[in-house]
C-alpha cells in the first residue's frame, strides 16, 4: 500500500476542520485552547508530509519541514502558556471560564 | 485717445463707489459734485472721441486683454468707437449728464439721494461698457448692467412694495429677453465662431446666408424687445414709471431702451443678411400703433410718456427693418432728445404740484409754471414731428424709407400713427397746461371751477360717478398748503433749456449722413427726403395737433357725444384705458401656470421627494445601518471568532477561485 | 506496513480530536488529545522524522498537557459551571463553517497538480543527506546553521511566554500597612487573602442559587 501525500493533507485538513469547530463552539475556553492544539498540531502534520513528499527535489536544506515544525511547536507551547494565564487571571476576577460571561466588549 | 477708451466707463463707476459706499457720510453738495463730475468727465472725453472719429479715423481701440478665456474660447475686454458708437456715446454722457445736473434739484429732499446718484453712476458705466464694447459678450455685459440699474432704479423707493414689484416685473420680462439674446450668443459662437462684431458682421457676406442665421437675428431680436419695450416684452415699461422722474427719462426714455436698437444698427449687415428684418420692422409698426392707442387715454402723466417711449421704439425698430439703420439712429437721437425733455418737464410738473401725477388735477399751469411749460411745449412739437422740429426730421425720414422700401402697409400705419402721436401729446400738453385749473392745490382758482369746467369730465368715461368728485373732495395731495404752485429750482431749469435746444435744432444735425461713412447706413442716408414726404408728415402731425387742441380745448362736447355717450365710443376708450388687457392676458396664460407649477414642484419634488425620500431616506438609512452594525459588537469573543473564521473563509475561497 | 499503520493511526487521530471537542468534562477531552497527540507522533515517525516524533510526545503530551491539567485541577470547577448552553444555532453554525472549510481545503487539494505529481510517502529513501533529514543531528545542525535566526527569535518568543504566564498568573496581595500602592495592586482587589469578595458583575449574572467557591 501506499500513502499519497493526498491522504495525508486530506487526514491533516479534517483535523484542522475539526479543531475549527471545537473553537467556535465551545464556550468554556480550556477547551477552546485545546481545540487550538488540533488545528496546530494538524499543520504539524502537513508540513512534515510535504517535507516528506518534496525532499528529493530539495536537497539544499533537508531539514527545512523539520525546523518549521519546531517552530510550530515552540509557539504552540508559548499561546498555551500564556493562553492559560490569561484565563487563570480572567477566572480570579470574574469566577467563570465561559466566554459567553466576559463580554465586557460589548459595544 | 486710443489708450483712454476704458475711462469712459471707469470713471463713471468710480463715482459709484464713492457715492455708493461714502455718500451717507458725505454732505449734500459733495454727493452732487461726485455724481456729477464722473458723467461730466466721460462726455469731455466722448467728444474727444467723436472728434477724433468724425475727423476720419476709423475707429479707436483699446483691447485690455483677455475677459474669459476657456479651451478654445476667449472674449477679449475690448472696446471700440467707431461713428455708430461716437454718436451713442454723446447721447449717452451728454444726456445723462443733463438728467444728473437736473436730479440735484429733483431729488433733493429725498433721504436716499446718495443712494440715487450712485445708481445713476453705475447704470451710466454699463451702459457706457455696453455702447463701447467690440464684441457681443461684453456688450452683454453691459446689458445685463443697465438691466440691474433699471430694477434697482425703479424700486428706488422700495418702501412702498408697489415700487418693488415694478422692479421685479421689469427685471423678469428684461430677462426672458435676455435668454433668447443667450442663445443667439450660443448660435452666434456655433456657426460664426467669433464674438466680434466685425467678424459678425463680416460672417453675412456669405452668400446664401445659412439658416441658422435667422434663427440668430430672430433671438437677438427677442432680447432687444425686452430691451427695447416692444411687442411681446413691451409690458414692464409702463409699470417702470414707479422710478423717479430722472430714471425714467434717462433709462426709460433716452439710453437704455435704445439699447436694443443699437444692437440691431451694430449688427447691421448681419440682421440685413439674417432674414429677420421683415419681422423687425413689422413688430416694430405694430408696437408703434398699440402704444399710441393705448396713450390716449391714459391720465398718469408720466404713463403716456411711457407708451409713448414705447411707439417711438416702434418707429426705430421700424426704420431699422427696413434696412435703414442710419435713419433708425437718428430717430433714436432726437428721441433722446425730446422725450428726455419730456420727461423732465413732467418731473418739472410733479415738482411743482408737490409729487401729483394725475393729469385730471391738473390745467391751466402754463399761466402758473411758464418756464416749465415753454419746454414742455417745445418737446410736444418735437415729439408730434411739427415740422422743422427734430423729430420731424427723423420720424419723416423712417417714414419716407419704409414707404420707399416697398412696405406700403406698414407705412400706412406709421403715418397713421404719426396722426395718434400729435393727438395725445397735444391732449397731454392741452389736459396740464391749457384751460383752467382742476386741482387742489392753493393758491389755484381751478377748484371750483371743476364742476361747469367739462374738461373735468373729459377722462372720467370709465369713472362716469367721479366726475363731480373732484372739487368735493378735500385737498388730499395739497399738503404743503403755504407753498403753492411755483417754479422748479434753476438746477432743473438748465438741463430743461440745453434739452429745448437739441429737440428744436436736432433735426440739422444729419446724422444719416454722418453715419454713412461706417457700416451701419446701408440705405437711408438722405435725411432731407423727397419734399413730399416731407409735407405728408409735417401735414399729418399738424393735423393730429389740431384735432388734440379742438378735442379738449375748443370743442368739448364733441368728446362728450361721441365717446362717452356711444357704446362704441366708451367700449373703444375703456380698451385703450385697460393696456388692452395684455397685462391681465399675461397673468393668465403666463404667470397662473408658472405660479401653480411651481406650488406642484413644491409639494412634489421639494417636500416629498427631497425632505421624506431623499433626507428622510438617508437618515434611515443610516440608522438601520448603524443599528445592525452595531449588533456585531456583542462583546461575545465567540461571535468574535466565528466572524474571524469567516473572513479566513471568504480570503481562502478566493485564493482558490482565482489559482483555478 | 507503514501505510497500514498510517491510515489507523488516521482514523484514530480524528476520533480522538471529535471527543476533545465535544466532551463536557475537560477532563476527558484532555486524555483524548493526548491519545490525539501519540497519533500524530507515530504518524511523524512513518514519514521518517522521528525526532520529532519524541519532542511532539515530550512537549505536547509530557508538558502542555500537564499544563492544561493542572489548570483545569486549579479552576475546580463544579459540574453547574461546566455546565454550556451554547444554542442549536450556534453549532449549526459552526458545524457549517468547519464543514465548509473543509470542502474548501479539500478543493484545493485535489486540483492541486503538485499534490497528484507526488511520490509516495512510504516509499523508502535513499542514503544519503535525505535519508537522515529527520534525524538528530540533521534537524540540530540546521536549527543551528541555515535557521539560526529563527531559533533566536522562537527563543525569545518563549522568553516573552514565561514573563507573560508570571507576570499574569501573580497573586496581587493587599496592602500591607504603610506600604503605598502601585497602580497595579490598585487594580485587582479580587484576592482571597483580604478576605474582600470578589467583583461582583458575573457574581450578579449567575442565579443566587449557584454556589461559589472561592478559589484558591
Amino acid at each position: 500500500m501506499t500513502i499519497s501525500l493526498a491522504f495525508c493533507l486530506y487526514l491533516s485538513a479534517a483535523l484542522f476542520c475539526v479543531g475549527v469547530y471545537g473553537v467556535l463552539s465551545r464556550q468554556n475556553l480550556i477547551l477552546v485552547l485545546m481545540s487550538l492544539e488540533l488545528m496546530l498540531n494538524a499543520v504539524n502534520l502537513s508540513l512534515i508530509g510535504f517535507g516528506r513528499a518534496f525532499l528529493p527535489s530539495a536537497p539544499a536544506d533537508p531539514s527545512g519541514p523539520q525546523v518549521f515544525v519546531i517552530m510550530v511547536l515552540a509557539v504552540a507551547a508559548a499561546e498555551a502558556s500564556v493562553g492559560l494565564s490569561i484565563l487563570l487571571a480572567v477566572f480570579r476576577k470574574w469566577r467563570t471560564t465561559h466566554s459567553g460571561e466576559i463580554d465586557l466588549l460589548k459595544g | 485717445m486710443d489708450r483712454s477708451l476704458v475711462l469712459l466707463p471707469i470713471l463713471p463707476f468710480l463715482g459709484f463707489l464713492v457715492n455708493g459706499l461714502l455718500g451717507r457720510r458725505m454732505p449734500r453738495w459733495g454727493v452732487s459734485l461726485v455724481g456729477c463730475l464722473g458723467p461730466a468727465a466721460a462726455a469731455l472725453l466722448a467728444v474727444e472721441a467723436f472728434r477724433e472719429v468724425a475727423s476720419g479715423h476709423e475707429a479707436l481701440t483699446q483691447n485690455l486683454g483677455d475677459w474669459i478665456r476657456a479651451g478654445g474660447l476667449h472674449v477679449p475686454f475690448g472696446l471700440s468707437v467707431d461713428r455708430l458708437s461716437g454718436v451713442m456715446l454723446l447721447v449717452v454722457t451728454g444726456v445723462g449728464t443733463l438728467i444728473h445736473v437736473y436730479s440735484i434739484g429733483y431729488m433733493q429732499e429725498d433721504p436716499g439721494y446718495a443712494r440715487f446718484f450712485a445708481y445713476l453712476n453705475l447704470f451710466l458705466a454699463a451702459m457706457l461698457v455696453l455702447v463701447l464694447a467690440d464684441n457681443i459678450v461684453l456688450l452683454f455685459l453691459g446689458w445685463e448692467g443697465v438691466g440691474l440699474c433699471s430694477y434697482l432704479l425703479i424700486g428706488f423707493w422700495y418702501k412702498d412694495l408697489a415700487n418693488c414689484a415694478a422692479g421685479m416685473k421689469a427685471f423678469v420680462v428684461n430677462r426672458i429677453g435676455d435668454f433668447g439674446f443667450i442663445l443667439g450668443v450660443f448660435l452666434i459662437y456655433v456657426t460664426v465662431g467669433s464674438f466680434q462684431f466685425t467678424s459678425i458682421n463680416a460672417a453675412a457676406a456669405t452668400t446664401p446666408a445659412p439658416g441658422a442665421f435667422f434663427w440668430i437675428g430672430l433671438l437677438l431680436f427677442v432680447g432687444a424687445t425686452g430691451k427695447s419695450a416692444q411687442i411681446p416684452l413691451y409690458v414692464w415699461l409702463p409699470d417702470a414709471m414707479a422710478g423717479p422722474t430722472p430714471v425714467s427719462a434717462l433709462i426709460h426714455a433716452a439710453t437704455m431702451v435704445t439699447s436694443g436698437v443699437y444692437l440691431v444698427a451694430r449688427l447691421g449687415p448681419f440682421f440685413s443678411a439674417s432674414g429677420v428684418l421683415p419681422l423687425v420692422a413689422t413688430i416694430g409698426a405694430l408696437t408703434a400703433l398699440l402704444a399710441a392707442l393705448i396713450a390716449l387715454t391714459q391720465t398718469d402723466i408720466k404713463k403716456v410718456l411711457a407708451y409713448s417711449t414705447v411707439s417711438q421704439l416702434g418707429y426705430m425698430f421700424l426704420g431699422a427693418g427696413v434696412g435703414a439703420y442710419g435713419v433708425a439712429v437718428f430717430h433714436l437721437v432726437t428721441h433722446a432728445f425730446f422725450k428726455a425733455l419730456l420727461f423732465l418737464g413732467a418731473g418739472a410738473v410733479i415738482h411743482s404740484l408737490h409729487h401729483e401725477q394725475d393729469m385730471r388735477r391738473m390745467g391751466g399751469l402754463f399761466r402758473k409754471i411758464p418756464i416749465t411749460g415753454s419746454v414742455f411745449l417745445a418737446g410736444a412739437l418735437a415729439l408730434s414731428g411739427f415740422p422743422f422740429t427734430s423729430g420731424f426730421f427723423s420720424k419723416d425720414a423712417i417714414l419716407h424709407e419704409t414707404l420707399h422700401g416697398g412696405h406700403g402697409v406698414l407705412y400706412a400705419i406709421g403715418l397713421v400713427t404719426a396722426v395718434l402721436t400729435a393727438f395725445y401729446t397735444f391732449r397731454q400738453f392741452a389736459l396740464v397746461f391749457l384751460g383752467e385749473y382742476r386741482g387742489d392745490e392753493p393758491a389755484s382758482t381751478g377748484a371750483h371751477g371743476a364742476h361747469t369746467d367739462p374738461h373735468s369730465a373729459h377722462a372720467s368715461v370709465p369713472h362716469a360717478s367721479h366726475g363731480g368728485a373732484h372739487a368735493a373732495a378735500p385737498g388730499a395731495h395739497g399738503g404743503h398748503g403755504a407753498a403753492g404752485i411755483h417754479e422748479s429750482p434753476w438746477s432743473m431749469h438748465v438741463p430743461l433749456i440745453v434739452l429745448t435746444a437739441l429737440a428744436l435744432g436736432g433735426g440739422f444735425l444729419n446724422v444719416p449722413r454722418f453715419l454713412e461713412g461706417s457700416h451701419v447706413a446701408a440705405a437711408g442716408a438722405e435725411a432731407t427726403g423727397e419734399l413730399s414726404g416731407l409735407i405728408v408728415g409735417g401735414t399729418a402731425a399738424i393735423v393730429g395737433i389740431a384735432a388734440a387742441l379742438g378735442v379738449y380745448v375748443g370743442a368739448p362736447g364733441l368728446r362728450k357725444r361721441y365717446v362717452e355717450e356711444t357704446s362704441a365710443g366708451r367700449f373703444l376708450a375703456n380698451l385703450s384705458y385697460n393696456k388692452f388687457y395684455v397685462d391681465e392676458a399675461y397673468g393668465l396664460l403666463v404667470v397662473k401656470p408658472l405660479s401653480a407649477l411651481s406650488v406642484l414642484l413644491f409639494y412634489l419634488v421639494d417636500r416629498a421627494l427631497i425632505d421624506w425620500c431623499l433626507v428622510g431616506g438617508a437618515g434611515l438609512f443610516v440608522r438601520l445601518f448603524g443599528y445592525s452594525l452595531r449588533r456585531l459588537q456583542s462583546g461575545h469573543i465567540g461571535a468574535y471568532a466565528v466572524l474571524f473564521v469567516l473572513g479566513v473563509l471568504g480570503f481562502l475561497t478566493l485564493m482558490v477561485w482565482s489559482a483555478h | 506496513m507503514d501505510a497500514i499503520v498510517f491510515h489507523i493511526c488516521g482514523l484514530i487521530s480524528v476520533i480522538a480530536a471529535g471527543i476533545v471537542v465535544t466532551r463536557k468534562n475537560p477532563v476527558y477531552s484532555t486524555v483524548s488529545l493526548v491519545t490525539f497527540f501519540i497519533c500524530i507522533a507515530l504518524e511523524f515517525l512513518i514519514l521518517r522524522s522521528p525526532f520529532l516524533a519524541v519532542v511532539q510526545v515530550l512537549v505536547y503530551a509530557g508538558a502542555i498537557m500537564v499544563l492544561f491539567l493542572f489548570v483545569i485541577m486549579l479552576l475546580n470547577l463544579t459540574p453547574l459551571e461546566l455546565k454550556e448552553d451554547v444554542s442549536r444555532r450556534r453549532k449549526v453554525v459552526a458545524g457549517a463553517i468547519s464543514v465548509a472549510l473543509f470542502a474548501l481545503l479539500a478543493t484545493a487539494i485535489a486540483r492541486s497538480p503538485t499534490v497528484r505529481g507526488a511520490p509516495d510517502l512510504a516509499a523508502p529513501l535513499a542514503p544519503g543527506p535525505l535519508a537522515v533529514a529527520g534525524e538528530t543531528e540533521a534537524i540540530g545542525v540546521a536549527l543551528f546553521t541555515t535557521h539560526a535566526l529563527a531559533f533566536e527569535y522562537s527563543s525569545i518568543l518563549i522568553l516573552v511566554a514565561i514573563v507573560g504566564a508570571i507576570y499574569l498568573t501573580k497573586k496581587r496581595r493587599p496592602l500591607r500597612a504603610g506600604l503605598r500602592p502601585t497602580g497595579l495592586e490598585a487594580q485587582a482587589p479580587g484576592t482571597t487573602e483580604s478576605g474582600a469578595a470578589p467583583a461582583p458583575s458575573p457574581e450578579a449574572r449567575r442565579a443566587p442559587a449557584l454556589e461559589v467557591r472561592a478559589s484558591p
